[in-house]
């Protein structure tokens, strides 16, 4: 026993079987030398106890999930506004092309049956596009009253007198222009309210810093300048 | 209801990274203690806690479970103090714990019952615990180390520190004989002063 550590050191740290321990007891009842040893080292591990840690806070930063950044966070500043840009054009370009494509005579020709004596004749005189309205006039009056009552609803209105001619064209002008303005004010809250929803910080650069820079194009200044007014005017 | 090491360590290696907080919350405080004693001072334990656990973190799926966790964060632990230790080419500083004067620590007492006498006291040995344990050998210091404060059994430092069962006994039992010489040394040093002074004054 007294050259056998390895048992006495299980015994020390209770790490012998019942049958063991029972063995060192005895043992240690009869040996002086290892009751010595014993008593030292539990004093040693009693001494131990005393060395304690200082406390600290945590030295670890833990782990945050990484937001997943907007994907728009990745495209460049510049190139919403030159997106912005595009669609505005792009409906410009539509309203004008709307305007030169179905100009107001057009739109009078779809009135049924004056339409056709206007477009055989543009170049008449007034004198003779009078006579000759008299004379469907009179051919269209003989027609009806040779039919049935129910039939007379549609004769009178057909009848598009120089006055009615202007005051409809300007109509249509008129019309048209409120169109293309209310089509231009859509297309500008639209993209303001796209590079909004974007990215905060960029509106508030696009509105002090790139649009009073005049950095932005022209159409595109137009359009954010009507879509703040309308956004002041509510 | 409170998850196991292998519960969580799965979550973590599935990408959960609260589960790996969970596990160093769990065991930041004794890795820090493995290694303040180990090599002795704050601050060098203190980054070695925190390679050890981005160590870990970066080889969860490299971990396989063969052995307990705890174990192996232990096991990479004791390597980056080993790798400290060889680095600095010199044995682990004795930091002796500040305000060692009696009015200074007497706010400072584990329990109420406990005297400010007792305190000095146990300060001391403290202090002299450290230093006896910083003059020995890597490995002794090692062994105790586990076995006394981290309570691993012989079969588990053995499997950590990839050696021979009878290895970790004997190493154990040297360590703990020259530790004992050397505190008996010191506490009649200090009882033979204590006289000095009484007889002194």
């Amino acid at each position: 026993m007294c050259d056998e550590r390895e048992r006495l050191l299980d015994y020390l740290y209770d790490a012998c079987d019942p049958a063991e321990r029972r063995r060192v007891d005895a043992h240690l009842s009869g040996c002086e030398t290892c009751r010595e040893e014993l008593s030292g080292l539990r004093a040693v591990r009693l001494d131990l106890q005393s060395w304690t840690v200082p406390d600290r806070d945590s030295v670890w930063k833990p782990f945050v999930p990484r937001r997943v950044p907007s994907w728009w966070r990745d495209v460049p500043a510049w190139t919403l506004a030159a997106a912005a840009s595009v669609m505005f054009l792009l409906g410009m370009g539509g309203g004008l092309l709307a305007r030169l494509v179905a100009p107001p005579v057009a739109v009078v020709q779809q009135a049924p049956p004056v339409a056709p004596v206007l477009q055989a004749a543009p170049t008449l005189t007034a004198a003779q596009a009078s006579a000759m309205e008299q004379r469907v006039l009179t051919a269209l009056i003989a027609r009806l009253d040779a039919q049935p009552v129910a039939a007379h609803a549609q004769p009178a209105a057909l009848v598009l007198t120089p006055v009615m001619k202007q005051q409809l064209e300007a109509q249509m002008r008129a019309l048209i222009a409120e169109s293309e303005l209310r089509q231009r004010q859509a297309i500008g809250t639209a993209m303001f309210k796209v590079m909004g929803d974007a990215d905060k910080s960029f509106v508030r650069r696009a509105q002090f810093n790139t649009f009073r820079n005049q950095e932005l194009p022209q159409t595109v200044q137009w359009a954010m300048t009507q879509a703040l007014m309308q956004q002041g005017g509510r | 209801m409170t998850r196991t090491d292998e519960e969580l360590v799965a979550s973590a290696t599935a990408g959960d990274l609260e589960a790996f907080n969970q596990l160093v919350s769990r065991w930041e405080r004794p890795i820090y203690a493995l290694a303040y004693r180990t090599l002795g001072r704050e601050e060098d334990a203190r980054d070695v806690v925190q390679d050890a656990f981005l160590r870990a973190f970066r080889g969860l799926r490299g971990f396989k479970g063969e052995a307990k966790f705890s174990s192996w964060l232990y096991r990479i632990t004791l390597n980056l103090c080993r790798d400290w230790i060889r680095r600095e080419r010199r044995a682990p500083i004795v930091q002796v714990p500040e305000g060692t004067d009696p009015i200074d620590i007497a706010d400072d007492q584990a329990a109420p019952t406990e005297s400010v006498e007792d305190l000095v006291a146990r300060r001391e040995m403290s202090a002299a615990v450290s230093r006896a344990m910083a003059e020995l050998p890597e490995e002794q210091r090692t062994a105790i180390i586990l076995k006394e404060y981290h309570g691993l059994t012989f079969q588990e430092i053995a499997d950590m520190l990839n050696c021979p069962l009878s290895t970790v006994k004997t190493r154990l039992y040297q360590g703990l004989s020259v530790l004992r010489r050397r505190l008996e040394r010191q506490q009649a040093a200090d009882a033979s002063l204590r006289r000095a002074t009484w007889e002194s004054s």
